[in-house]
């Protein structure tokens, strides 16, 4: 059965004689502008959902500024609180920039969206509710703590996905 | 990879829909033609998945003499023969197969795009091996 390897081995390119036939380019052009139509309904409702999130963010944003007006960040002295903020934002901001790359990615692994989107929206309530309570009391080190513990998670997380998405 | 020319030509487009779709996931850690290649291989493993062929076992109950190298006979070979021999070939078998002489996979490769061990591939491979011989010394003789 060695021969039979050597055989085809020597033999490979013979293998290809096979042509696609010749209307093969304008199937795949066909195909393409079926999927590119697809794509497009799937973009427009994201569009819509995205608006939507938009609008949703920058209303609570306002309203959380509104209530917040008391909380100056500059106005704290204390180093170790100073710290533990600036961590807690640098955190922040890796996590959503990592979201953002993710989010860009759906288009090409569209099965992936619901799982993610669930698991972040899971952790960024608790994250929320972790915001709320700091603005109830702002000198608390454990609450911070535990944003930024939460803020690591969700990183960690990203961090998987974008390993496996590889996009 | 798959027995038929309809549904080649079928793969061949899905595969080229598919990369003209991901042209930007292309990341230059390969060459072009590899990339390519593994897009058509997962477009066909896809569709026999979609056909719930199992790649995993096809550990079939056909018992094979032990046709090792002693019986090593001159056949006269021919690539239509092979290639109509592959033909016959249960899914999995022929899968391993073309993956490993034609494309030139190795095992490990093998194991990782098929999600089985690579063992199995090395049997799979064996066993189609040995199949394909036995088609073809079938049909020596029954020419002869």
């Amino acid at each position: 059965m060695k021969k039979l390897e050597d055989f085809v081995r020597s033999h490979r390119d013979d293998f290809d004689l096979q042509l696609p036939s010749l209307d093969t380019w304008d199937k795949i052009e066909a195909k393409m502008a079926k999927e590119e139509r697809g794509k497009f309904k799937i973009w427009k409702v994201s569009a819509a959902v995205a608006a939507v999130l938009v609008l949703a963010l920058a209303g609570t944003f306002l309203l959380n500024q509104r209530d917040n007006n008391k909380i100056r960040y500059a106005d704290i002295q204390d180093p170790v609180m100073k710290n533990l903020l600036e961590t807690e934002a640098f955190y922040a901001k890796e996590v959503s920039e990592k979201i953002n790359e993710i989010r860009k990615c759906y288009h090409i692994y569209p099965e992936l969206k619901m799982d993610i989107e669930d698991d972040l929206l899971e952790l960024d309530q608790m994250y929320q509710e972790l915001q709320h309570d700091l603005n109830d009391n702002f000198y608390n080190r454990e609450v911070i703590e535990a944003m930024i513990q939460n803020n690591r998670l969700r990183l960690e997380m990203v961090d998987r996905v974008l390993d496996q998405i590889n996009c | 990879m798959v027995s038929n020319r309809e549904d080649a030509e079928d793969l061949l487009q899905e595969a080229f829909v598919q990369a003209f779709m991901k042209l930007d996931t292309f990341r230059y850690d390969s060459t072009f033609g590899a990339w390519l290649k593994r897009i058509v291989i997962n477009t066909c493993i896809n569709a026999l998945n979609r056909k719930k062929v199992d790649l995993r076992l096809t550990e079939d109950m056909h018992h094979y003499r032990n046709v090792m190298d002693e019986e090593e006979q001159e056949l006269p070979l021919t690539t239509r023969d092979v290639e109509k021999a592959m033909e016959q070939l249960p899914e999995g078998g022929r899968i391993v197969f073309s993956l490993y002489l034609l494309e030139g996979y190795d095992h490990v490769e093998i194991a990782q795009i098929l999600g089985i061990t690579e063992s199995t591939s090395k049997s799979q491979y064996m066993r189609a091996k040995r199949r394909v011989y036995e088609i073809l010394k079938e049909k020596y003789y029954e020419e002869a």
